[in-house]
């Protein structure tokens, strides 16, 4: 009697709490489908300075392969023949094939150099806030700027409603977006999320000097030492201001005018700002992957590192927004580096070389 | 005494299961109390705006000879336009004010026509909302819904919006015009006094007048101002967003 009585206590009990427990009983729940998350891996150095992930687009591996996918695909442009990658080739540290200017899908010239994509993710964090991207600084995250080269007439050509119908229609990429985002639809935004999540993780870090952070570089030879001591020397190279080494990254995430324009036929920065302060001011490319990334500057018009270097050592314009660390007292009548500095300093920026980043089989077409 | 301890330990049972049902259920009981009743403050109503556009006292139409204030002959055929951030005030200075995004394309309908809903009851005397895209929603084009950036109203070279694009040709020789304008600082912003009395669903009736676009203070002359707007660059913005204050009026609430 008394056994029973207890079991009544203890079954209406149970049994009051059905609703709760449904609730909490994770077997009943209708679960919801998530993807797997995607933690991105970076040396030591710049743990001091985190990536930051953006919350409403968080790294995924689903969403990463995706991207990646779609970066490859000519399906993004108006003809089918044309896709990110054919101007920001892997092989050439992603930019465009050794050339000046790119051609868009009816052979149009486009008017700057295709700039490489790596570490990309600090300049959202260190980059100047709605300036991050682009040798103007117009594109304020790497979302936003998947749009510019899809739609730009001289370039890609597509309108994005076009492309999400032919993506919708494609046998494959409804159930990618599905396992990237869990939802059983295809937008301009999830094109835009996948294609950044990808661009995300395409970090450098595998060059001789990072390798010679590790070993006070002792992997150099004397005349990469020299060209790094030509590199931080204020009275030589003076070249960290703006491509900064302490933080390894070879960029202050900066706009500067280095006086490569007598007049400013391209506006750069002020163009987006309107701030005539900001006249012939361009985006710090990074240093890293020179060798990969010719021709340089926003024109592309040095073919060679040897050319840059002379450039600084000689040839730069003072003028109107000249930057002070390029107009300073000992610049005025250049840098004045002897042939054996200049060919030093040449060999040091080959050390920032990556060919791991080049040839990493997660970047590359799959 | 064997009854009255039998009895005791019934009712100590008793209590027990009151008390443990009481412990364990605590959120189904929370979740069980019934809701207050509905008090006529907390009913909600739609509102229905319908926006119907005019130049002058013409409807506006594409492909219609209209005459601006510099006696531009002007033929449009594109006006689109973000209507955004609606904001009701009441005379307490309380506020309904619903995170809103509408992109107006005259291509489609020549009278536009949406409707918000869950607005609490009320007697509504400002009706405020913006020609644009504020700027914590100006600066990222991964956006969905009226802001996707399929519809093409944005610039990808320096990203934002275009909050208001009107496209056409003018003067005798039938000169391309393209008045595309965005920018943080170049936000069209309209308080309108008005009454609505949110005691049932209602339809603000509000009238566009582009030709206010045009006027007021600045006779905008296509010949001599800006009639090739494509970046934040041309000064006839400006004048364009002065002008722009007296674009829109209620014509009616019913």
């Amino acid at each position: 009697m008394k056994n029973i009585f207890y079991i009544t206590i203890l079954i209406f009990i149970i049994s009051s709490c059905k609703k709760d427990g449904a609730v909490t009983n994770p077997s009943s729940v209708d679960q919801t489908y998530t993807p797997t998350p995607y933690f991105i891996q970076y040396p030591f150095y710049w743990s001091y300075y985190p990536v930051p992930i953006p919350t409403n687009n968080p790294l995924t591996v689903e969403g990463i392969a995706l991207g990646r996918k779609l970066f490859y695909d000519p399906i993004l442009s108006q003809n089918n023949t044309m896709s990110c990658a054919t101007c920001h080739n892997i092989s050439f540290g992603f930019t465009d094939n050794g050339k000046q200017f790119s051609n868009g899908l009816h052979g149009e010239i486009g008017k700057r150099n295709a700039m490489p994509i790596f570490n990309l993710g600090w300049y959202e964090k260190y980059g100047e806030i709605n300036h991050r991207f682009f040798w103007d600084g117009g594109v304020p995250d790497i979302e936003s700027q998947v749009f510019g080269p899809i739609t730009n007439p001289i370039e890609m050509n597509e309108n994005l409603f076009n492309v999400v119908s032919k993506l919708k229609s494609n046998p494959e990429y409804p159930s990618l977006f599905k396992k990237a985002f869990g939802k059983d639809t295809i937008t301009s935004q999830l094109l835009a999320f996948a294609i950044a999540q990808f661009e995300r993780t395409i970090i450098s870090y595998g060059s001789k000097y990072d390798k010679g952070i590790l070993s006070n570089f002792a992997n150099f030879t004397q005349e990469e030492k020299d060209g790094m001591s030509i590199y931080t020397d204020i009275y030589k190279g003076d070249c960290w201001h703006c491509h900064t080494i302490s933080s390894h990254f070879f960029t202050d995430f900066g706009f500067h005018n280095n006086g490569i324009q007598q007049t400013f036929s391209d506006s750069g920065l002020a163009r987006i700002t309107r701030d005539p302060a900001d006249m012939g001011k361009f985006k710090t490319p990074s240093l890293r992957n020179l060798v990969f990334t010719a021709p340089y500057m926003h024109d592309g018009r040095f073919k060679t590192l040897e050319e840059v270097v002379e450039f600084y050592n000689s040839q730069a314009y003072l003028g109107a927004n000249k930057d002070p660390f390029i107009t300073s007292d000992k610049h005025e009548a250049g840098l004045n580096l002897s042939d054996y500095e200049k060919k030093s300093l040449v060999t040091f920026l080959k050390t920032l070389s990556d060919s791991s980043f080049i040839n990493n089989p997660q970047f590359s077409k799959q | 005494m064997i009854a009255i301890k039998k009895s005791w330990y019934i009712l100590m049972g008793f209590c027990l299961v009151i008390l443990l049902y009481s412990v364990s259920c605590k959120k189904d009981s929370t979740n069980a109390t019934p809701a207050p009743n509905p008090t006529p403050s907390s009913q909600k109503y739609s509102l229905s705006i319908n926006i119907t556009h005019f130049f002058g006292d013409s409807l506006f139409k594409y492909n219609t000879k209209f005459i601006n204030a510099a006696n531009d002959t002007i033929k449009f055929n594109k006006l689109a336009y973000y209507f955004s951030n609606l904001k009701l005030t009441k005379d307490d200075g309380s506020v309904y004010a619903p995170e809103t995004y509408f992109l107006i394309n005259f291509d489609n309908s020549s009278t536009a026509i949406f409707q918000i809903d869950n607005i609490p009851q009320g007697t509504y005397n400002k009706f405020s909302f913006f020609v644009g895209v504020d700027s914590l929603h100006n600066h990222s084009l991964a956006q969905t819904g009226a802001l996707d950036p399929g519809y093409g109203m944005f610039w990808s070279w320096n990203v934002g919006y275009i909050f208001n694009r009107l496209k056409g040709n003018f003067g005798a020789a039938n000169t391309a015009l393209t008045l595309d304008v965005g920018g943080d600082a170049n936000l069209m912003k309209y308080d309108l006094p008005t009454s609505i009395v949110l005691t049932s669903n209602k339809v603000v009736n509000l009238k566009m007048d582009i030709k206010e676009y045009f006027q007021n203070p600045y006779a905008y002359s296509l010949k001599t101002d800006d009639s090739s707007i494509h970046d934040l660059s041309a000064p006839g913005i400006s004048k364009l967003v002065q002008n722009s204050k007296d674009m829109f009026s209620v014509t009616s609430v019913q």
